[in-house]
């Protein structure tokens, strides 16, 4: 399983995905997450299962949608409270809940 | 409808699109992506102007050990000013060349289209219209600060030109059996002549018309508008509307600032450190670290004193949050405030949090004008802790005093929001806390 997320440096999402990784539990198998800054997004995005962008850049979501449908891959913005607070568990689970829609 | 609801509603639907608008169009989104490529050539031409601009007056005299390495460096570097700053004017010294080049690639990219030929034919356009060559030389004066704006035009331009000609599927025609490879070898052709030509055309036009060259005639044109960019009305303005859209949670510097500023600062920077250079006073004060040390000390919004008073708050939440927000804040990321406090739609912290980081930024311009902190010439990374920053970026230790200064002023500023806030926290914690107990 492969999560993407986006935010506009790629800087506080970093924070974020260190949080996410430490939720990681096995028997959620093999999780990959990476952060990218938003002009990236188009390069990368094909190789990922999921994607979550940071609340700041949210005007981005209708855009983005258009090149994930494409791929088929579920894109979500995450929780501002869960993003702010850097509840990595949190939003692990919210990328979990994603995929199995 | 509450406040906040109501808020919300008319903040979204008016900003919100306007927000995508300038982040999806795609001449400023290129533009944008243009000006990013060259961060790490303005980096290295400000390592190198450190290297030759050590911080000490001239007229200092080796009384200590400190001042002994001081003196020697100083004068050092002035011995070898040419050798050192040989890799400055390679690299900021002629800025606009990688402007255009990065600006063709972006948008040429965005368009699918062949970046590399994209980017070459900007090139050879931008020197014909910006330096022209005379006696084997070909002349750096506008090809740097002074060209960025004709590099952006040009790099911008002739893309369009070339995607113009290919979608009228105006290319040479070659007669059946030769092979793809020949015609397609043939495909930039037409593209370099008609750009080359018509902005050849254009630029002898305007020399005759004006008796300037283009980009002297461009910056005689933006000359009152970037005027008014470098002054405190259009710095706290720019701030202002930055955290307007960061009170809805969405990223207002990168719309504002990065989105539509960028230039400018940009321009503002270059012509600082060519004047240091040059012996000349510094003529801007606006400008990417100026922007990040002064206005933004801790994050979007000045919050750097807001995540101070969170880390002691007696308020749970806010004590949490300012645990996980300080470290971040020192290298002015603050996600976490905005997200957490949370600063976006929050009526009670509207005001600072929209209207402190103009403050910082009209008193910073004001006491830059009047030589009590010198303007920044260095780009730094604006992920540097805000006194390095400072430092680093105007190499004056007077900046870092006016971190602090700003620093504390923002603290005074956000206190009475503060205490508010976290009395409203307190007593809801409390509140639940009873509720538990009651359950227990």
């Amino acid at each position: 399983m492969k999560i993407l997320l986006v935010c506009a440096a790629g800087m506080s999402t970093s924070l974020v995905v260190e949080k996410m990784k430490k939720a990681v539990k096995p028997e959620y198998g093999e999780v990959v997450i990476d952060a990218v800054p938003v002009d990236r997004f188009e390069e990368v995005v094909k190789d990922y299962d999921v994607v979550l962008l940071g609340p700041q850049i949210r005007y981005k979501k209708k855009d983005f949608e258009k090149i994930t449908g494409e791929f088929g891959i579920p894109l979500e913005v995450i929780n501002p409270t869960d993003y702010g607070m850097v509840r990595g568990d949190k939003i692990l689970e919210q990328a979990l809940k994603l995929t199995q829609k | 409808m509450n406040f906040s609801e109501r808020l919300n509603s008319v903040l979204e639907n008016y900003l919100l699109p306007v927000a995508g608008l300038i982040a999806n169009q795609r001449h400023l989104k290129s533009m944008r992506d243009g000006l990013i490529y060259t961060i790490p050539f303005t980096i290295m031409g400000g390592l190198v102007l450190i290297v030759a601009n050590p911080p000490i007056a001239k007229d200092v005299l080796p009384s200590n050990f400190f001042l002994k390495f001081m003196v020697a460096w100083r004068d050092w570097a002035a011995a070898n000013a040419y050798a050192i700053q040989l890799p400055f004017k390679m690299t900021m010294g002629i800025m606009a060349l990688f402007v255009v080049i990065g600006v063709a690639y972006s948008l040429a990219r965005s368009y699918k289209m062949d970046t590399l030929s994209a980017s070459t034919i900007a090139v050879a356009t931008f020197l014909i219209v910006a330096a022209p060559i005379k006696d084997g030389n070909i002349p750096a004066g506008y090809i740097d600060a002074k060209g960025i704006f004709t590099a952006v035009i040009i790099g911008l331009g002739s893309v369009e030109i070339t995607r113009f000609l290919k979608s009228r599927n105006i290319t040479i025609k070659m007669p059946e059996g030769v092979p793809p490879a020949v015609t397609s070898s043939f495909d930039a052709l037409i593209p370099l002549g008609v750009n080359v030509l018509f902005f050849y055309f254009v630029s002898l036009v305007v020399q005759k018309l004006s008796g300037m060259i283009v980009p002297q005639a461009i910056m005689t044109i933006l000359a009152p508008a970037i005027k008014v960019v470098d002054s405190a009305p259009a710095i706290f303005l720019a701030a202002t509307l930055a955290q307007l859209f960061w009170f809805v949670g969405i990223h207002g510097a990168s719309i504002v600032k990065t989105g539509l500023l960028q230039p400018f600062l940009d321009q503002n920077i270059l012509a600082n450190a060519e004047a240091v250079l040059s012996g000349n006073s510094l003529p801007y004060v606006f400008t990417n670290p100026f922007w990040a040390y002064f206005m933004v000390l801790g994050g979007s919004g000045a919050t750097l004193g807001f995540t101070l008073m969170c880390v002691r708050s007696k308020s749970k939440q806010l004590n949490a949050l300012g645990k996980v927000a300080l470290l971040p804040a020192l290298f002015n990321i603050n996600e976490p405030i905005i997200f957490g406090t949370p600063m976006v739609l929050n009526p009670i912290m509207f005001i600072p949090f929209v209207f402190v980081q103009g403050i910082n930024g009209v008193i910073a311009f004001y006491l830059t004008k009047l030589n009590f902190v010198n303007a920044a010439f260095i780009n730094v990374p604006w992920t540097t802790p805000a006194p390095i920053g400072a430092f680093l970026a105007t190499m004056d230790w007077r900046a870092i005093i006016l971190v602090f200064a700003l620093l504390i002023l923002d603290m005074v500023l956000y206190y009475p929001f503060f205490k508010i806030y976290e009395k409203q926290l307190i007593e809801q914690e409390g509140e639940e806390e009873g509720i538990q107990e009651e359950v227990v």
